[in-house]
């Protein structure tokens, strides 16, 4: 299984559309327990709407997020960026939380 | 006499009566509320002061000093009357698609009790005159054994558990008259075969709809047609039903109302996932997500009415996890020559909160219950077992871990689990 670090950045790539993520997704959907345990889909894809929430509201605020998702989430690193929105702020907690639950390594 | 049958705003209906009538449907269930939550109930419905202040003088009671231009004090007139005895309030079951058993030739059942039928409808029941009739009826519907009888324990009508016989009693049931089944039409979709496209995971792409497309605008709130009470007791009652629903909910989100044809999905990533949402405009509104997994003939469900900041879905006349199911379920039997064997999931959010209250009354109530009794009965408690059990995957098994302090809805409870894993398999026939 992949690090969460690299969960959540990957996941970050899928919900901004990048093709080469949209391919591995496809992939991971099919591959069990390769990319996250197949019994922890739920955390996963809750990580992964909250992220696609997040970019929504940034993009409604017509702002970029050019920093690490992983680092806003695993350590709280440029979380200031998304301070003016509750509602952000909430998904990032939202994230955190998946993130201790899950089987992935650190 | 007051006699009257009420609609309100989201299509449920309602026997009103006086002291000295019953309810003409066999299936109305007395409403009981405490004198606030009764008060609460009334002003949900959609009747205007002018036409409560009549009711209340049919009634021919004691009649308490209230300005009648006031809704409150009309409104805590009526709920007053009801606690008295004076006015009684039934609710009638539902008699659509979402209360009912999905049959495979464009309609469905809707059962509810009898002799006297339904007192608002323009339905019929199904004349049922031996059990094999009734028997018939399931096979032309394409309705099996286990969903029928899992129906019946589900709408808390029958329950086969202890019979020896369950099929037989209940078949009689409905040939005696006991039991009432209405047909209902299935609302139409587009073969999934034509209408689901395989896409990418992008929101650019274009939706593919589960119903026919239509040319109306995006949803707005519409308003509904004024309807008049039917009364067959005091005609010179005239009650408009006006849209009166809310468009914000208390903490202020916009409560975004949507049909069932609104309900659209597209398969994602070859078909391992389905993706249920509206459209409202240039705005994807998501609902829920499926995951398949072909392996274990199983569905995954993640679905949610607050994916959106401030925005609410709400569904009108139907459940939004049942749609959801069925159309999974649909969807994985259409791809794979039968409906999946599992749904199985893990809980979190509502769906987690809702089962640690049941897992925690349930261990208070039955002490002697052991600690897997109890999260199997605290899942068919909630709507995550209630709908599978609904359409027959009510072999339920729970793991149940992660035990620890939680605060749900500003209630402490102590050594509840927060990891809870279901598996929820199908059973009768087809295995």
């Amino acid at each position: 299984m992949i690090s969460k670090k690299n969960l959540l950045d990957f996941l970050w790539d899928v919900v901004n559309e990048k093709p080469e993520a949209l391919a591995t997704r496809s992939v991971a959907a099919k591959e069990k327990n390769k990319y996250w345990k197949a019994d922890e889909w739920i955390y996963i894809k809750d990580t992964e709407v909250a992220l696609k929430m997040l970019l929504k509201d940034l993009k409604k605020a017509n702002l970029t997020f050019a920093g690490s998702i992983s680092g806003v989430i695993l350590d709280g690193t440029g979380e200031e960026f998304f301070s003016r929105s509750e509602w952000a702020l909430e998904k990032i907690k939202e994230c955190r939380s998946n993130m201790r639950l899950i089987s992935n390594p650190d | 006499m007051v006699n009257l049958v009420i609609k309100d705003i989201a299509g449920q209906t309602y026997e009103l009566t006086g002291r000295s009538s019953a309810p003409r449907a066999s299936a109305a269930k007395r409403y009981s509320g405490d004198a606030y939550s009764t008060f609460r109930f009334v002003a949900t419905l959609p009747l205007a002061s002018d036409q409560w202040v009549q009711i209340l003088k049919s009634t021919q009671h004691y009649l308490p000093n209230f300005d009648s231009s006031n809704p409150a004090e009309v409104r805590q007139a009526v709920a007053q009357a009801i606690m008295r005895g004076d006015l009684t309030l039934y609710q009638l079951p539902s008699l659509n698609i979402s209360h009912g058993i999905k049959g495979k030739k464009g309609f469905g059942l809707s059962i509810i009790k009898g002799p006297n039928p339904h007192s608002a409808t323009e339905l019929t029941p199904e004349a049922i005159s031996s059990t094999d009739a009734a028997q018939q009826l399931l096979n032309d519907l394409g309705i099996s054994t286990q969903a029928f009888l899992g129906y019946l324990t589900n709408e808390n009508i029958f329950n086969g558990e202890q019979k020896k016989n369950p099929l037989s009693e209940a078949l009689q049931l409905l040939a005696s008259g006991e039991l009432l089944a209405y047909k209902i039409p299935l609302p139409s979709k587009t073969p999934p075969a034509k209408a689901v496209e395989y896409v990418a995971a992008a929101s650019a792409d274009k939706p593919v709809p589960l119903a026919p497309e239509s040319n109306a605008k995006p949803e707005q709130p519409k308003k509904e047609p004024v309807e008049k009470i039917k009364s067959s007791k005091i005609d010179d009652i005239p009650v408009d039903v006006s849209n009166v629903r809310e468009t914000t909910t208390a903490d202020g989100k916009r409560i975004h109302y949507f049909k069932q044809e609104d309900v659209k999905v597209k398969k994602l990533y070859g078909g391992d996932e389905y993706f249920f949402y509206v459209e409202h405009e240039d705005e994807i509104l998501e609902l829920a997500y499926t995951t398949v997994d072909v392996d274990e003939s199983s569905l995954e469900f993640y679905i949610n009415n607050q994916f959106n900041d401030n925005v609410l879905m709400k569904p009108e006349g139907f459940g939004i996890t049942g749609e959801v199911l069925s159309q999974s379920i649909d969807l994985y039997a259409d791809d794979h020559g039968a409906p999946p064997m599992h749904l199985n999931g893990v809980i979190i959010k509502k769906n987690l909160s809702n089962f640690q209250k049941e897992y925690n009354d349930i261990r208070v109530a039955s002490p002697n219950l052991n600690e897997d009794e109890i999260a199997v009965e605290a899942v068919k408690n909630i709507s995550f077992g209630r709908e599978r059990t609904k359409l027959g995957y009510s072999d339920i098994s729970v793991s149940a871990t992660g035990k620890k302090e939680v605060l749900v809805d500003g209630k402490t409870l102590s050594d509840v689990p927060t990891k809870v894993y279901i598996k929820a398999k199908r059973v009768g026939e087809n295995k």
